[in-house]
């Protein structure tokens, strides 16, 4: 029996720029694919007033990150356990100026971020959009992931990310991942592009992650509230996150 | 000369009397600019006239004080005059910073303050805040109540405000219902704190039934940043405005980051069309 190692997790922020990119999916299934490699995740959503993860997971908890925001609870206090095997900080729907008040609060929130134990990795669910609070938490991270597809408006958002991040912040390390590409070779475009734009204008290159094929079961298994894979391991979608997940284990704070 | 005035002894004082009455309108007959001066609305008159006297007699310093400002006879009369002038100075300067329906500080003031606060940010690298208040239904306390119910509103919750702010805020009535707020020394989010406090003690407020809300817009004055007093002042009532679209009841401010990426360089024309090229890259199905 060996006592748990007191190493505080790697915090990994996933966002994207624009919104309904996918970013909540990916969060789920990249958790519960380190969850099943007997990796301690813990998932924090802070998508604040438009709380997602606990709907893909149908979960319904009392107590959320608004209790946290408020100074009502830690965050030990409110996480939970999901039927992905990781646990979860859940948002909350519907609480008007949460954004506002979460930015007020930030520097309490981030502290408790960083005094969490206990796990190996945390990831951050992030709101759509390039708002102080996104902005914070991605900050707060050691690693960032961008998720973007094919569509052109999420490519410049993404784009207009990571100038931000570099320019203002000096973050010049991104871990993309492409989203509902046709095939991998689309995919693997989809980056090359986006990279050369990057070592062009900004001076550094972009990792790949991985890529997601576009696939019919992902709408089916976010409407029945599924993680698609638990629900369909043998899927393309749970192979490509069961292998960045691979990547994700290795990484080191 | 004294010796002389001595020896001759009462009789010499009584001539002495006449004799400075007579020199005295003397001079001012003989004397063209002493005489414009003195000249009811003559060419001659300038912004004050003061005259400091010495031993005049009554009838001549009546004279004088038709057309001159002060006639000021030296001595006790003089030190009584510098009080009495002083203090009203202070009255003057304290109603030229003043409101004079709540006895808050006016606009002018909170302007000037201000401006001090930015030259103390800048030199100690601290941030100040400012905060503007309006009421968001006041106009239904003056529809409904009359105006000086409005006013007897304005000045005992200006007062009830001012007392739940710190002592080193500054509440200020600026105009109308707006109210300024100055925080020394205070970043954005505690400034936010305190606002929403007064926010919170204003909306349980019930004046004759009518429920009271205000909508506050805030701004942070970075000390390294390069913003002047009237842009600051600008910012914060933009966020006001925003605040009552947002729905009124609303505190509203720009943090720290956003007003970066503002000023940010946006995503250029360039990289945008690079960006844009990847659908020809793409192969079609």
């Amino acid at each position: 029996m060996k006592a748990r190692k007191k190493r505080s997790p790697i915090i990994v922020c996933v966002t994207s720029g624009k919104g309904g990119v996918g970013k909540t999916f990916l969060t789920v299934n990249l958790a519960a694919a380190l969850a099943k490699k007997g990796k301690k995740i813990l998932v924090v959503d802070c998508d604040l007033g438009l709380a997602n993860v606990d709907i893909m997971l149908g979960i319904r908890s009392t107590r959320t990150m608004k209790d946290v925001v408020f100074g009502e609870a830690t965050l030990q206090d409110v996480i939970v356990n999901t039927p992905g095997g990781f646990d979860l900080v859940p948002a909350c729907s519907g609480v008007r100026d949460m954004a506002q008040l979460l930015y007020e609060r930030i520097e309490v929130v981030k502290e408790m971020l960083l005094s969490v134990e206990g796990y190996d990795l945390i990831l951050l669910d992030t709101g759509a959009g390039m708002t102080e609070v996104v902005l914070q938490f991605n900050l707060l991270a050691n690693r960032n992931i961008l998720v973007i597809n094919r569509e052109l408006t999420c490519l410049t958002d993404a784009y207009a990310m990571i100038k931000v991040l570099y320019q203002l912040f000096g973050r010049d390390s991104f871990d993309i991942i492409v989203n509902s590409s046709m095939d991998a070779a689309e995919g693997d475009r989809i980056f090359r592009h986006l990279d050369s734009i990057c070592r062009r204008f900004l001076g550094f290159p972009l990792t790949h992650l991985g890529s997601l094929i576009h696939d019919e079961d992902v709408p089916r298994s976010i409407m029945n509230q599924e993680i698609l894979v638990q629900a369909c391991p043998h899927s393309k979608i749970a192979e490509s996150c069961a292998s960045m997940a691979g990547a994700l284990s290795r990484w080191r704070a | 000369m004294p010796m002389k005035q001595k020896v001759t002894g009462k009789k010499t004082t009584a001539v002495k009397k006449v004799d400075k009455r007579q020199s005295i309108e003397k001079i001012i007959k003989k004397n063209k600019v002493i005489s414009d001066w003195l000249r009811e609305g003559g060419p001659g008159r300038g912004e004050l006239l003061m005259i400091l006297t010495e031993k005049l007699p009554r009838a001549d310093r009546k004279k004088l004080e038709r057309t001159a400002d002060a006639v000021i006879g030296l001595g006790a009369d003089l030190v009584r005059r510098i009080i009495e002038i002083e203090r009203e100075n202070r009255q003057l300067r304290s109603l030229s910073v003043t409101d004079e329906l709540t006895g808050l500080y006016n606009k002018r003031f909170f302007k000037i303050q201000l401006g001090v606060e930015m030259a103390r940010s800048r030199r100690t690298g601290h941030p100040c805040c400012l905060a503007i208040l309006d009421f968001d239904n006041f106009k239904e306390i003056n529809d409904s109540l009359g105006h000086s119910e409005g006013d007897r509103f304005l000045m005992e919750v200006g007062l009830l405000m001012r007392d739940r702010l710190r002592p080193t805020d500054f509440l200020c009535r600026l105009g109308g219902d707006e109210f300024g707020i100055l925080m020394p020394a205070t970043g954005l989010v505690d400034a936010i704190g305190i606002a929403r406090r007064l926010q919170q003690f204003i909306s349980d407020i019930h004046w004759k039934k009518c429920i009271i809300t205000a909508s506050i817009g805030m701004a942070e004055f970075e000390p390294a940043a390069k913003v002047e007093l009237d842009e600051l002042f600008n910012l914060a009532d933009i966020e006001l405005y925003r605040a009552k679209k947002d729905g009124k009841n609303k505190i509203s401010y720009t943090g720290v980051i956003e007003r970066r990426i503002a000023a940010a360089e946006p995503v250029s024309l360039r990289e945008r069309d690079l960006l844009l090229k990847v659908k020809s890259e793409t192969p079609p199905k």
